[in-house]
């Protein structure tokens, strides 16, 4: 990731040339996606049970960057049942509940490939999560859309600051599915071409897939959950409120909590979906907000727009800004929309951040705004 | 383990036949066999009719019971907070829209899709009470009632402000009544607050434990019983205890290791 964010990358390719196991052939979408390659082998055998896209993708991500080892620490360190779950996803396995029903489809009358299984139910994910990490403390599926994985930094932080665990694993995944294509597509809100966010012809999003991980703890450490704020915006159910109030009563909570003042946010990484209306609001709550002063990128045109997992996304693109000096490029957009208020990059910039803030604005008005940085601690990531 | 307090303010429940806490609480304690009436629309004063006409159902039992319990509670919906807990959401939308997508995947409509999402209910809600406040929708599947419960606690006690909780299932209806045994309809709402008031129904001191080795026998929930084949049903211990307006000892199940153990103490001037 690190690589890609320097070179300027874009993942998204044509829906109709990515071949996605465990997705019956999507037709009659013209839009560009994000897939994840190398999907195509099942989990392993113990946990037959579980397999399908999401959890293929959440072991993937659970397998690299040394997050294996980090839990299996925590766990020696602090024990099982002191460590949480909080996972974030919008779709979770439902790809194997629309698998069963295309079955029945082309054979009808059979009782069908449906069965009790624990792959249709929304909290399939977490369950997973919690086998194969060998992890026993509260766990739960946070399931509000787009501010999913975000929100979870949330829940997670309350345990630890109350000392009901001493760790949590904090993460978001979500796969394509039928759901997401068709129903973004019936939306009417997909581009047709590769997504450009906050761009002058943007058009709407392309959808991604994606698994991430953090584990964090109380206390000191280089890189820190600074603070959070979660909202609504009692407005409408897909349409953001234009008079931005949700968002900025968000913005208002992470500072407080950090304890920050506006002008101490060295980066913004937008949610920056590239719909039209997204980005329009967003784009001018932060430009008054912040005065326009405070440099933002979108990364969607490199990953997509991966929904229930953008939350995990956005917050670690955040801390490789942190951790490297680099804020993101927003890939795919060429030229800003002229009316929007924002300081956007187009291309990656070196810099040295302290705090950045991640925005996750989902469906149903969901708002949270996550501030990370280095050196303070409301938690340790 | 520490242990922690909180207050109930405003409880609600509805399912057919229940369509509020005094009949629900009578159900749960009155004798005789469980007859299961038949599935019911609920209606909602809270949405306007063209709204409620289009709303999910999972969205007008949400909305139906928080409106009920915030009233009680006397508060301004507002300025709440509110955490939604379901183990299935909307079953029939599943249904339907998973039944679209296997024969004319374009023709599915953007509605049901956006009331599918998880927490379409808590829009509703945010959109009719008109409150900005933080909104999270939860699942445990079949723990949901214990994870939304506990989720409030911890809100309350570390943000020290009220909260609502809100808590529904429904019935499992076409392919999906092969995986997903849940029956009926069910849907319980209570404020929890961090100080006691006078409208305060009991206390709540809260702990999480190990799992007790045996857990008790199952309970008898009276004419109500027949809400135990609803996917929320572990909440049916909970409303016993406070249908009893003792005090009691209850523990809910959070997972296979770990239950919310409860302390529940009744206030003397609770409404009844």
């Amino acid at each position: 990731m690190v690589e890609a964010l320097s070179s300027h990358r874009s993942a998204l390719r044509p829906l109709n040339e990515s071949v996605i196991p465990g997705l019956n052939d999507p037709g009659g979408l013209d839009t560009w996606v994000g897939a994840v390659d190398g999907l195509d082998g099942a989990l392993p055998g113990k946990w037959a049970d579980w397999d399908c896209r999401s959890n293929r993708l959440a072991w993937a991500a659970m397998a690299c960057d040394g997050f294996l080892p980090a839990v299996d620490a925590a766990i020696a360190r602090y024990g099982s049942g002191r460590i949480a779950v909080v996972m974030g996803t919008s779709t979770a396995s439902i790809a194997s509940t629309e698998q069963a029903y295309q079955n029945s489809a082309a054979v009808p009358g059979l009782p069908l490939a449906l069965r009790p299984s624990r792959l249709h139910a929304l909290h399939s994910l977490t369950d997973f999560v919690c086998v194969a990490l060998g992890v026993t403390g509260p766990a739960l599926t946070l399931s509000t859309a787009c501010s999913s994985s975000a929100k979870a930094f949330a829940s997670a932080e309350r345990l630890l600051r109350l000392g009901l665990v001493d760790a949590a694993v904090v993460g978001g995944v979500d796969t394509l599915c039928l759901h997401s294509l068709y129903g973004f597509h019936a939306l009417q809100l997909l581009d047709q071409q590769p997504c450009r966010p906050f761009d002058r012809r943007r058009q709407g999003i392309s959808l991604g897939e994606a698994a991430g991980f953090a584990l964090i703890e109380r206390g000191a450490g280089a890189l820190s959950l600074l603070g959070y704020g979660e909202s609504s915006d009692a407005h409408h159910l897909s349409a953001p409120r234009p008079d931005g109030l949700g968002v900025r009563r968000a913005l208002d909570e992470a500072l407080a909590r950090s304890q920050l003042a506006r002008s101490d946010v060295d980066y913004i990484h937008l949610h920056g979906t590239a719909t039209p209306q997204n980005d329009e609001v967003e784009a001018k709550v932060i430009g008054e907000y912040f005065g326009n002063q405070i440099p933002a990128s979108s990364t969607k045109g490199m990953t997509g727009h991966t929904l229930g997992s953008a939350g995990i996304l956005g917050a670690v693109f955040s801390i490789l800004a942190l951790e490297h000096s680099m804020m993101p490029a927003t890939v795919n957009t060429v030229e800003l929309d002229p009316r929007l208020p924002l300081r956007l990059l187009l291309e990656p910039v070196k810099a040295d951040l302290r705090v950045v803030l991640c925005n996750a604005f989902g469906f149903a008005g969901s708002n949270c705004v996550l501030a990370l940085g280095r050196q303070r601690d409301l938690a340790s990531v | 383990m520490s242990q922690f307090k909180a207050f109930i303010e405003g409880l609600s429940v509805w399912a057919p036949g229940l369509p509020n806490w005094d009949d629900a609480k009578a159900a749960l304690c009155g004798d005789g066999a469980a007859i299961r009436p038949a599935a019911q629309k609920c209606q909602t004063g809270l949405l306007e009719p063209a709204v409620r006409r289009r709303a999910p159902e999972t969205a007008i039992l949400a909305c139906e019971v928080s409106r009920m319990a915030v009233q009680e509670a006397g508060l301004e919906a507002r300025e709440l907070p509110a955490i939604f807990t379901s183990a299935h959401g909307d079953l029939a939308l599943i249904d339907s829209i998973c039944s679209s997508l296997a024969t004319d995947p374009l023709q599915l409509s953007p509605t049901r899709f956006l009331h599918s999402v998880h927490n379409a209910p808590a829009g509703y809600w945010s959109l009719a009470s008109q409150s900005i406040r933080s909104m999270d929708a939860i699942t445990m599947l079949d723990r949901s009632f214990a994870g939304g419960l506990f989720s409030g606690l911890v809100y309350v006690q570390a943000e020290q402000e009220s909260v609502l909780v809100v808590a529904y299932d429904v019935e499992a209806c076409g392919e999906l009544r092969w995986t997903t045994s849940s029956r009926g309809q069910l849907a319980i709402a209570m404020v929890l607050a961090p100080e006691s008031s006078p409208l305060t129904r009991g206390e709540l001191q809260w702990s999480v434990q190990p799992r007790s080795a045996d857990v008790p026998g199952s309970q008898e929930f009276g004419a109500a019983s027949f809400l135990c084949t609803n996917a929320m049903a572990q909440a049916l211990p909970f409303l016993k205890a406070l249908a009893l307006a003792g005090e009691a000892r209850i523990e809910l199940a959070l997972s296979e290791h770990q239950s919310l153990k409860l302390d529940y103490q009744p206030h003397v001037k609770a409404p009844s």
